[in-house]
């Protein structure tokens, strides 16, 4: 088949982004509607996931940075929110923006002293973080329910929204606050602030004589990071309305950064399959075997790092350039 | 037949080629020095002749094709190669370097008896023969080197332009001493240098390198005496 | 001071074994620059074989030295496979197939043997050593004089034996290496069975103590992990001094310090790990260039 050539910012190359994101916008409106409760959970789940990994993806895909304690930001979020609510009776939306502050800051002790390490240095730190938040939460029983974890009641949630049952409003009310992040983030990406990120991963001193200033741009992302790792995990808290110190362990940070690899690193889009990913594989190895879900993932996880580097969606764009061909407009005007 | 002869040599790195088919060929025996500037190519030349990065052409080191093979294995036919920057063992004493360049032998007397050559060669590493290679001057270090590589008794000694980084009394002694290892040992050498006029004083047959091609070779007098080429390339 | 005596001696017990893994972690670091995050499930993994191979009728010695010699053989293989392709990849990509492994190795030592926690045969005599007041298990007096073994061994390895030289040439100057005829991708296979058993060793002698199961060596990973960024990370002989260092700190701390307890005791290697990372990354002993922003 021929290779077409679409050009960037021309009317054609709108109309078919236009076209594919309304499409894609009526699946998505129209899921809870047709599948079953469950069902609808389970992408709900996904799509908390993949604001996981999107997070990850900040920090990793944009500067290049690893990190293995994002379990730990999110089990943050999620114990916030909780608490909050279990424990105060604070109304849930409220804990949101607490829980990203409280991410965000948490992001900022963590991002300066990750300044003085890199690559594997900083894995290491972020490790210890990781693996440190299951016992600490442990520790301070009073306050988190110990080993037991803490609950919400879900008396909490109203039985109806607008004639839309538990199950679809969370659903809603997760795809609206991905459809936000997620836009942030490219937001983010495209500013001046992430171009400055994305220079400085690829080359950090040539970035500097331009006057980008490493520090303050990566503690930056740290936080900005952390706090969509803990709004992610407030969310949760609001899907699951249970938090416990074994839900947030060093699995879920490989998850994510398995999810990450998966999707493909540097990829907004790659996040939400990196969720999709976390979510079913896990679900339906189990069916199989306990312990084959781990197996499966450790097994594609080395498979893709070897093969093909950009994940999935790497692929996929591969596989589109055969037939489509998608340009910039040229600078020479005729 | 020549103990090595190069033909096309081609080699560069990633997208970049550096060589653009060079060829040339040592005798037994002999010292040959390839001249040039910097960027000319001479390490690469060095680099792809011990198959450290890839190359395309052919390089018959006593008839043997040598284009393909690994380094170790090019290593094991008596090929040794003194990078620029020493290659020694910064971590390890002088003892263990010399233990290092003989590591493809097996036979102990021989060993041993090359080693106190080598300290007769160069009693100063005799001296200091339980200090870290890192803690020893650059001359001595280039030394260490040298002997690390002849350690080997090889039949073919590259030297990766030796003056470098060298105060201009020990860069002497260092070439002087690589005469006298010509003539003592026999040691059939190849060394590159931007310093023609040492090089030239112990070679006996010459090339020159510029931006990846052999643009003169012939005797090292021929060269030396040849007005045009020192001005246009080696800058007398 | 019987009470700490008593934390001391199973300080060092138990310090024994994270010395162990963390010369595992420090002889693939220094040979390849890899930090191998997989390597507490790899010992793991080696702790179920020696169960299996018990289970199958062997002697407990017969069965440990059998679970050693394999994975040797696996840990090579895993080389080979698994890490070899990615060796010259970038840092991302290597942590995470490290951490594929680690995930990996837990699920089949999960989908093989279950989650429940297993009873491994005690492999030194009960009873203990009485001086004074104190006892001294003779488990912690085996285990100790295992690592003092091991450590020996490994030392005669490095300076007496021409494999050893080789091995020491690939982690201080890879192109030198090359140049002498050594052959590095084979020096780095052995050095990685190597340290495959070496943790398996100590994931072997860990078992009777911590109990088989799938997530036994998660915790021992962070404090060897810790013992070899402390101790250094391309010092052998500083892995196994702070390994045991920080087992005899760990004890000391959960026994004397209520707020401690024994169930923050993790603490102990985060906090060691977090403060050699920023105030002397290169550790005690150590001397490599560390990647510094």
């Amino acid at each position: 088949m021929a290779n077409t050539t679409i050009t960037r910012g021309t009317s054609q190359y709108r109309s078919i982004v236009t076209v594919g994101f309304a499409l894609l916008g009526l699946v998505v409106i129209l899921l809870p509607f047709v599948l079953s409760g469950f069902r609808t959970f389970q992408f709900t789940m996904a799509l908390l996931w993949a604001l996981g990994v999107l997070s990850l993806n900040m920090l990793t895909g944009w500067s290049g940075q690893i990190s293995l304690g994002h379990s730990a930001l999110f089990g943050l979020g999620s114990y916030t929110t909780c608490i909050l609510v279990g424990t105060y009776d604070w109304n849930p939306i409220l804990t949101i923006p607490v829980a990203a502050l409280v991410t965000f800051i948490f992001g900022i002790m963590i991002g300066i002293p990750a300044l003085r390490l890199a690559g594997l240095y900083l894995a290491l730190m972020t490790l210890a973080i990781g693996v440190a938040f299951t016992p600490v939460i442990r520790r301070f029983k009073e306050h988190t329910g110990g080993s037991m974890g803490i609950s919400i009641k879900k008396k909490v949630f109203p039985e109806e929204i607008l004639g839309l049952n538990l199950d679809q409003y969370l659903y809603f009310l997760v795809v609206i606050f991905a459809v936000v992040m997620f836009a942030l983030a490219r937001n983010l990406l495209k500013s001046r602030v992430g171009r400055a990120i994305t220079a400085m991963r690829d080359n950090e001193i040539p970035a500097q004589t331009m006057g980008i200033y490493p520090a303050r741009y990566k503690t930056l992302i740290f936080a900005t990071s952390s706090m969509f790792a803990g709004i992610a995990g407030a969310l949760y808290a609001f899907v699951i309305r249970f938090s416990a110190p074994y839900s947030f362990t060093l699995t879920l940070a490989i998850f994510f950064l398995a999810g990450l690899v998966v999707g493909g690193i540097g990829t907004l889009a790659g996040a939400v399959l990196g969720g999709l990913f976390i979510q079913f594989v896990p679900y339906y190895a189990e069916e199989i075997n306990q312990g084959l879900a781990g197996m499966v993932f450790g097994i594609i996880i080395i498979i893709i790092m070897v093969s093909a580097p950009t994940g999935v969606l790497g692929l996929i764009k591969k596989l589109r350039a055969r037939f489509v061909t998608v340009t910039d407009p040229s600078v020479v005007r005729h | 037949m020549s103990l090595l002869e190069v033909n096309n040599l081609v080699a560069g790195y990633g997208m970049v080629q550096v060589l653009n088919g060079i060829s040339l060929s040592v005798e037994d025996g002999e010292v040959a020095v390839v001249l040039g500037a910097n960027g000319a190519g001479k390490t690469t030349t060095l680099r792809a002749l011990t198959g450290m990065i890839k190359t395309s052409g052919s390089v018959l080191f006593e008839g043997e094709e040598m284009v393909g093979k690994k380094t170790d294995q090019i290593v094991r036919r008596r090929i040794a190669h003194v990078p620029q920057g020493r290659g020694t063992v910064a971590q390890m004493d002088v003892d263990e370097n010399l233990d290092l360049g003989a590591y493809i032998r097996t036979d102990k007397a021989g060993i041993a008896a090359d080693r106190q050559k080598m300290f007769e060669l160069f009693p100063r590493l005799a001296e200091r023969r339980k200090q870290s290679a890192g803690s020893l001057s650059g001359g001595e270090q280039q030394m260490l080197a040298i002997a690390r590589a002849l350690m080997m008794s090889p039949r073919l000694l590259l030297l990766d332009e030796p003056s470098l980084g060298l105060a201009p009394l020990i860069i002497r002694s260092v070439f002087d001493t690589l005469r006298q290892i010509n003539t003592e040992f026999g040691t059939t050498m190849l060394v590159v240098e931007q310093n023609a006029n040492l090089a030239l004083s112990i070679a006996k047959t010459a090339f020159v390198l510029e931006t990846g091609d052999i643009v003169a070779g012939g005797s090292a007098e021929q060269i030396a005496a040849d007005d045009t080429i020192r001005k246009a390339y080696l800058g007398i | 001071m019987t009470k700490f005596f008593q934390l001391v001696i199973a300080g060092i017990e138990i310090g024994s074994i994270y010395a162990l893994v963390a010369l595992a972690i420090v002889i693939i670091y220094a040979s390849t620059g890899l930090k191998n995050l997989a390597q507490g499930e790899m010992a793991m993994f080696s702790a179920f074989i020696a169960y299996q191979f018990h289970a199958w009728g062997l002697g407990i010695w017969l069965a440990l030295i059998l679970a050693i010699l394999t994975t040797f053989v696996l840990g090579m293989g895993v080389q080979q496979v698994v890490l070899k392709p990615v060796q010259d990849s970038s840092l991302l990509t290597v942590v995470i197939v490290t951490l594929g492994l680690f995930l990996g190795l837990n699920s089949v030592a999960g989908f093989i043997w279950g989650y429940m926690m297993l009873a491994f045969p005690a492999i030194f005599p009960e009873g203990a050593l009485e001086i004074g007041s104190v006892d001294i298990s003779y488990a912690a007096i085996g285990v100790f004089a295992v690592l003092l073994a091991c450590a020996g061994a490994l030392f005669a390895l490095f300076q007496f034996t021409k494999i050893g030289l080789a091995m020491r040439a690939v982690a201080y100057n890879k192109e030198t290496s090359m140049l002498v005829g050594v052959q590095v991708n084979r020096v780095i296979m052995v050095g990685f069975g190597l340290a495959a058993s070496l943790g398996a060793v100590g994931g072997i002698f860990a078992a009777p103590k911590l109990f088989l199961d799938p997530f036994m060596m998660l915790t021992v990973l962070i404090y060897a992990l810790a013992s070899a960024a402390f101790g250094g990370l391309d010092s052998p002989l500083g892995a196994v001094i702070a390994g045991l260092f920080i087992g005899i700190i760990e004890n000391l701390a959960g026994g004397y310090i209520g707020f401690i307890g024994s169930d923050l005791k993790i603490v102990v290697p985060l906090v060691i790990i977090l403060g050699t990372l920023l105030f002397r990354p290169q550790g005690l002993l150590g001397r490599k260039y560390i990647p510094r922003v």
